[in-house]
């Protein structure tokens, strides 16, 4: 079974259709990219697969390890096992990393019908996460995202995926504001997560990412449809001619 | 042109009578009548006047208040009113009168005088030279008119109080309805420092209306914290003025937070003596039911080279309304200065008001100024960020409120009165998100 199930998925934001129907199975252990000029509805097929509020479904519809993923409120979707790593992570003055983190496992292993974590697995849990993007203990009693640079923010988003352990993780850009450096430890933590049982979704305008974290399947998507899928050389292919290939 | 009031009406004919039992020399007493008579030629304020814009204070004539008589306080409601944990020199006021049998001093270096000792004892001038009509506040004529005690508590010079100060205020409402007027001055002495707390209790089944005036005076090189926590039952009404005066390289630091109050109304003033003096001004009301909190602060710059911050934040939840007035001056001399004020609201229910007025009025050319208000709903980036990485709404609500009050909260240099109005505030927090 797939893990993740879109199919003629439409949905618009203030009345304006932007995703004209989307088709995607993603499987257990599977990466795959999308790319797509600016404004072909990348990050809007990343809001809408996580329930951000605004954007309306009309059509079609998405399973998510067989579950109707669009009935679901966005905290359900996350406790399903469903991660956002945020194109632009919010900053939230006076939350700790901390505070957000233990609230959010625990919240999510409620769900599961676990206990909560005590204090010394938690801990040794954050120090082994954290270690996955380079991220300093002193970092995580920091309020959420506040003062962080863009590397900072990034990473710190993989490691509340790493965390939160996903089933499915959903990259929305990750890569934009990073430098080669950051680029390259945000792709190493990804690399590390990937399991046989678990997968990943990684929407991009750039092909750089993907020489870091190399997808199995690359969808171009334009004008709110896929237009053309293929392995991970189609990715090279439109580095080298460009969007307007596609565009013809 | 006198204006009708129920509420002053009651207080004339228990004048005259107050006055001959209070047992005053002839120089207070034609003061106080002054300033009653004052009192009734200003009337009571409507929403026409600019400081009540926002306030109808009609609700006042549908009570009877008394002037204070008797007390009913024992040991054992004081205790229960102070802090368990925090080791404090702890003054108790009763109905504004000190109470020098229930306080407990522990540090040397605080002397108190009050009016009805000094009356015996020679030293009147001392406390009452600095009396002042505010001819045009009605509020303050009356809390000179009524006031039956005023208790000057001095910080001496060169010293440091180990121990904070425990401004116990308990309004007695056992024999009938009644109105009380605290009048306290406090004078921190050059190279002093101390922090007080001021809190808030009621007894008796009737209602009680306080109106009190506090005069700060911050000598130089002094810091002064002054923390007011405002927990009060429905059956009080609390008036207060704070007059704070800083002298040179002074620290002030105010912190307000008003967690429960049907009626609240505070009012700061912070002028300055001394050039170099700093204040903080950090506040927090967390309005529910049909409460109303207001506060009105004025920041007079009138020297060069001072500084001030100031923070104000709010939750308004139910139909309770809220009131933010901070207005700051800067006087033409007062180049150098540094002013900074922020008032930030989160409104929870459709019917919940927040009236929030900024004023500056800046007449140096070579100062920084700066200041924002904001009101609504909670950010919804913020929520939904939350959300997505599992958290419920409601916890998500929970810790992005709780974030917003305990960053003023945390400001409190008390760990033990921190800990326990923090708790106190996420235990309502938890109740409006039910």
């Amino acid at each position: 079974m797939a893990l993740l199930s879109i199919k003629n998925l439409k949905a618009k934001v203030n009345d304006t259709e932007i995703l004209h129907g989307i088709n995607l199975e993603i499987n257990p252990g599977e990466v795959h990219a999308i790319m797509g000029p600016n404004g072909s509805g990348k990050s809007t097929l990343a809001s809408v697969l996580t329930g951000k509020p605004g954007y309306e479904v009309t059509d079609g519809e998405v399973l998510f390890n067989g579950k109707n993923l669009l009935e679901m409120e966005p905290e359900i979707r996350a406790r399903e096992g469903l991660f956002l790593a945020f194109q632009y992570p919010v900053e939230i003055p006076g939350v700790s990393n901390t505070n957000l983190i233990k609230t959010a496992v625990n919240e999510i292993r409620k769900y599961r019908n676990l206990e909560p974590l005590d204090a010394f697995d938690f801990i040794s849990m954050i120090k082994e996460k954290a270690a996955l993007v380079e991220i300093e203990q002193s970092f995580l009693n920091r309020s959420v995202n506040e003062g962080f640079s863009g590397g900072e923010k990034k990473r710190n988003e993989i490691f509340q995926m790493a965390m939160l352990d996903p089933l499915l993780g959903v990259l929305d850009e990750t890569d934009s504001g990073l430098d080669i450096d950051a680029l390259r430890i945000v792709a190493n933590g990804v690399n590390k997560l990937r399991r046989s049982d678990n997968a990943f979704l990684v929407i991009t305008h750039y092909q750089r990412l993907l020489n870091y974290i190399v997808p199995d399947y690359v969808h171009v998507l334009y004008k709110g449809r896929i237009v053309r899928s293929g392995g991970k050389e189609l990715a090279l292919e439109l580095e080298e001619k460009g969007y307007d290939w596609i565009k013809d | 042109m006198e204006i009708k009031s129920k509420f002053l009406d009651n207080f004339k004919s228990n004048f005259d009578y107050y006055i001959k039992r209070l047992n005053l020399p002839d120089e207070l007493n034609s003061f106080k009548s002054k300033a009653f008579q004052q009192a009734l030629v200003l009337g009571m304020p409507t929403p026409k006047a600019e400081e009540w814009k926002y306030t109808n204070l009609a609700f006042l004539n549908n009570f009877d208040f008394q002037l204070p008589s008797l007390s009913t306080l024992d040991c054992k409601t004081v205790e229960k009113f102070t802090f368990q944990e925090l080791k404090a020199n702890v003054l108790v006021f009763n109905n504004g009168k000190y109470c020098k049998e229930f306080s407990v001093l522990i540090d040397d270096n605080i002397e108190i005088l009050t009016l009805s000792y000094a009356l015996n004892n020679g030293n009147l001038q001392k406390l009452i030279e600095n009396l002042e009509l505010n001819e045009n506040d009605v509020f303050h004529c009356l809390n000179t008119a009524f006031f039956e005690e005023i208790t000057l508590i001095k910080i001496k010079k060169n010293t440091v109080s180990n121990y904070p100060i425990h401004l116990l205020q308990i309004f007695d409402g056992n024999i009938s309805q009644t109105a009380v007027f605290p009048h306290s001055i406090i004078l921190l002495e050059q190279n002093s420092q101390a922090k007080f707390i001021e809190t808030y209790q009621k007894i008796g089944e009737h209602a009680t209306f306080s109106n009190a005036i506090t005069k700060i005076t911050v000598g130089e090189n002094a810091k002064l914290d002054f923390i007011r926590t405002q927990i009060l039952p429905d059956d009080h009404i609390l008036f207060g003025k704070t007059y704070v005066d800083q002298h040179k390289y002074s620290v002030f630091n105010d912190i307000t937070i008003t967690l429960d109050g049907k009626f609240v109304r505070n009012n700061l003033y912070t002028k300055f003596s001394g050039e170099f003096a700093e204040t903080h001004y950090y506040g927090f009301y967390f309005a529910d039911k049909n409460n109303y909190v207001d506060n009105h602060t004025f920041m007079d710059h009138s020297l060069p080279n001072c500084q001030s911050n100031e923070i104000y934040k709010g939750i308004i939840s139910d139909n309770a309304i809220a009131v933010f007035n901070g207005k700051i001056l800067v006087r033409p001399n007062a180049q150098k200065t540094n002013a900074y004020q922020s008032n930030k609201n989160i409104l929870l229910s459709e019917n919940a008001t927040i009236n929030t007025k900024p004023e500056l009025e800046i007449y140096a050319d070579d100062v920084k100024c700066s200041h924002g208000a904001t009101s609504g709903a909670l950010d919804a980036e913020q929520l939904f960020y939350l959300r997505a990485r599992g958290i419920q709404l409601d916890t998500a609500r929970n810790l992005l409120l709780s974030a917003f009050g305990e960053e003023i909260i945390e400001k409190i240099a008390l760990p033990q009165v921190q800990e326990s109005l923090s708790d106190l505030f996420e235990s309502k927090l938890a109740g409006k998100l039910q």
